[in-house]
């Protein structure tokens, strides 16, 4: 069987990835995708988590599943907006978007 | 360590096969090419135009929908599987749960989220 | 399994599903006033099944729902938020002509519901359930005006910055299901008192602190606060400064003093220099501000950051001081963006000129908001200063004599920023000559906010006693 730490070093990647391209990109929808690789990155923790701290008790793999609901709904309030911002835009460049001071 | 090896056996068989059946085919088959051959198959009909269009903004709302009511379902699946063991009490929270679900199914109803253009 | 005590959200549940329907079907002219009367009255009808249901203290499904002193309060608190914020909406709505009036009330009900579960969760599950609920209402709500450039970006802006800190808060939570093997806060108390303060648990909380500094609005992680205050329509700035921001500090307490209780040293450490930036930058950005929406913000964050003093002292004293404070400024900054959107609905700029002359044009509103902005200062009598007495009493017991200095100083700056206002109201000659006409509900909002305030200033004995009672270990 695979170790737990592999687990965790793949999912610290994909969290550390996730954080950095939400960072640093100016594209909203790549915004997008590197939040969901974050909520990627915790449901593999959940699941690996689940399967080797608590083999007995479906917790974390409880919690992944309604993280996954929650981050689908997310995506779609999400996308809604950038639409909205995208028509006004015409494009969903978001450092373009910069009408309030800040 | 054995699972390594069958795991590269595995890797080669799938690599070599369609490449020898794709050789195969290229050395047998009589060379004609011709401009029709080369268009995107589209079920017989006559491709016209760009593929890269804009879309109307229904099909986006279209796909928002269907993501959330989609991904919803994964709920019924643990339900499943141990229905008979909750009894009474879980099918009726799962009805309410489903009921929940088929207003927001009668709000985009309504709202003629689902009427295709 | 008994439902009995968490009726009043089955309540509220039922009022967003019938009212859902109400959007769709009900096609009238008045469809905006009859929505406002139906939350109005589903929101009534929460509270009044609060009052009658028999006290319940405990845990319900298996530990994933805390009914305590503090859930109870909050439970009340929110629901009360959102009868304010209905009654604000709807002329503002019909003045900008908003294209879905209807959904607005939906989605703030949904809002309120998820704030009323975060504050009764005694499970990382809820927590972040009840979270998310209020935040994607959010999101939606800052965008609500289609047509207004602002509130979309007010909405993007939001929406990112709101989902990535919920990312990093669910991968601590994640982290914290790992060292524990729990996700019940009772459960994880119990395994952290054994195992001590490891490296990893303490990166765990840092990313917990970040998560949730995010959507106080706490200093470094504020970025998107005054832009989201700025562009979202005012009713929902008023909600944002109020709402989300109490719920998430019930969600802070509950993590925290509920769940990490053995690692109080090291995350009220945390806190007293999370509050030391967050209100000395919130106070001194907000002294250049032309826009009131925007330096009300910044207020906000400064408020946030005197809410952080409680934390920092770490005891149930300041806990009980925390919850004494959010009582009083959720209600006086209800009472500040009623005025502001009166007269956002018909001067429709939100700048700090718009004030010019207000005592002539409304002479009640401009009194009332010198009331309400003493109230922020905290000047005696007012409901601000017990917050900050017991802010301040909770910092010096527990040691933190400079905190309680600083939250002293910046008191004092803010008065910088509440005078521009002050003086345009007083001293400045009108703009727009004429009586300001001001909604019939307004007028509601801002009498019963003067009220709270003025009567938790006077009497707050009864209240604290209570709060007290409710908070107090064992």
């Amino acid at each position: 069987m695979i170790p737990l730490f592999y687990v965790l070093v793949v999912s610290t990647l994909l969290f550390a990835l996730g954080v950095y391209g939400a960072l640093l990109s100016t594209n909203a929808i790549r915004i997008l995708m590197s939040i969901e690789m974050i909520l990627n990155a915790v449901n593999l923790n959940l699941v690996g988590f689940g399967r080797y701290i608590t083999p007995s008790d479906p917790r974390g793999q409880i919690f992944a599943i309604f993280v996954m609901t929650v981050a689908a709904a997310e995506a779609a309030v999400g996308l809604a907006i950038i639409l909205v911002i995208a028509r006004r835009y015409g494009a969903a460049a978001i450092d373009r978007v910069r009408m309030l001071k800040g | 360590m054995v699972n390594f090896v069958d795991l590269t056996v595995f890797l080669a068989i799938g690599i070599l096969l369609p490449a020898a059946m794709m050789g195969a085919g290229a050395l047998l088959r009589p060379q004609r090419p011709g401009k029709v051959k080369l268009e995107p198959y589209e079920c017989g009909e006559i491709p016209v135009g760009d593929a890269r269009i804009r879309y109307h903004i229904r099909y986006y709302i279209f796909a928002l929908v269907f993501v959330v009511f989609d991904v919803e379902t994964v709920f019924l699946y643990p339900w499943a599987v141990i229905w008979k063991s909750l009894g009474l009490f879980g099918f009726v929270e799962m009805m309410i749960f489903l009921g929940i679900l088929v207003i927001g199914l009668i709000y985009a109803w309504k709202k003629r989220v689902l009427e295709w253009i | 399994m008994s439902y009995l005590p968490i009726l009043p959200e089955i309540v509220l549940t039922a009022a967003i599903l019938f009212l859902t329907l109400v959007v769709v079907f009900y096609q009238g002219e008045n469809r905006n006033g009859v929505m406002m009367t139906g939350t109005i009255f589903g929101l009534s009808v929460t509270l009044l099944t609060l009052a009658f249901v028999p006290p319940f203290a405990g845990y319900l499904f298996s530990g994933m729902l805390t009914l305590d002193g503090m859930a109870f309060f909050f439970r009340w608190l929110f629901p009360a938020v959102g009868l304010f914020v209905a009654f604000m909406a709807r002329e503002f709505l019909e003045v900008k002509k908003a294209e879905n009036p209807g959904e607005f009330y939906v989605i703030l009900l949904l809002a309120i519901l998820g704030m009323m579960l975060m504050a009764s969760s005694g499970d990382l599950i809820t927590i972040y359930l009840g979270l998310e609920l209020t935040s994607i209402s959010s999101y939606i709500l800052a965008g609500y005006l289609r047509e207004d450039p602002k509130s979309g970006e007010a909405a993007i802006k939001y929406f990112l910055m709101g989902a990535l800190a919920s990312g990093v808060l669910l991968f601590g939570m994640s982290l914290f299901y790992g060292l524990t093997g729990a996700t019940n806060l009772v459960s994880i108390s119990g395994i952290l008192h054994q195992v001590g303060a490891p490296p990893l648990v303490l990166a765990a909380m840092v990313f917990l602190i970040i998560g949730l500094g995010f959507k106080v609005a706490a200093v470094p992680f504020h970025m998107w606060a005054p832009d989201a205050y700025e562009g979202a329509p005012t009713p929902v700035t008023a909600f944002f400064s109020v709402g989300p921001k109490a719920a998430a500090f019930a969600a802070i307490i509950r993590v925290f003093t509920d769940g990490l209780s053995s690692l109080v040293w090291e995350w009220s450490l945390a806190f007293a220099v999370l509050a030391l930036i967050t209100m000395t930058l919130g106070n001194l950005t907000a002294l250049w501000q032309k826009n009131v929406k925007r330096m009300l913000a910044y207020s906000s964050i400064a408020h946030a950051g005197y809410i952080m003093v409680g934390l920092a002292a770490g005891t149930w004293q300041g806990t009980v001081a925390m919850l004494l404070y959010l009582l009083a400024y959720v209600f006086t900054n209800l009472g500040i963006f009623a005025v502001v959107t009166a007269l956002g609905n018909r001067e429709g700029k939100d700048e700090l000129t718009d004030f010019t002359g207000l005592s002539q044009r409304s002479p009640y509103l401009a009194a009332a908001l010198v009331v309400f902005f003493l109230s922020l200062i905290g000047i005696p009598f007012t409901a601000g200063f017990f917050g900050k007495f017991l802010l301040f009493g909770a910092a010096v017991q527990s040691g933190l004599v400079w905190l309680a200095l600083v939250m002293a100083v910046n008191s004092a700056i803010s008065v910088g920023y509440y005078y521009t206002v002050v003086r345009n109201m007083y001293l400045v000659a009108p703009k727009n000559k004429g009586a300001l006409p001001v909604a019939g509900e307004l007028k509601l909002v801002v009498t019963v906010a003067l009220l709270v305030t003025l009567i938790l200033g006077l009497f707050f004995e009864p209240v604290l006693g209570r709060l007290v009672a409710f908070t107090l270990p064992g």
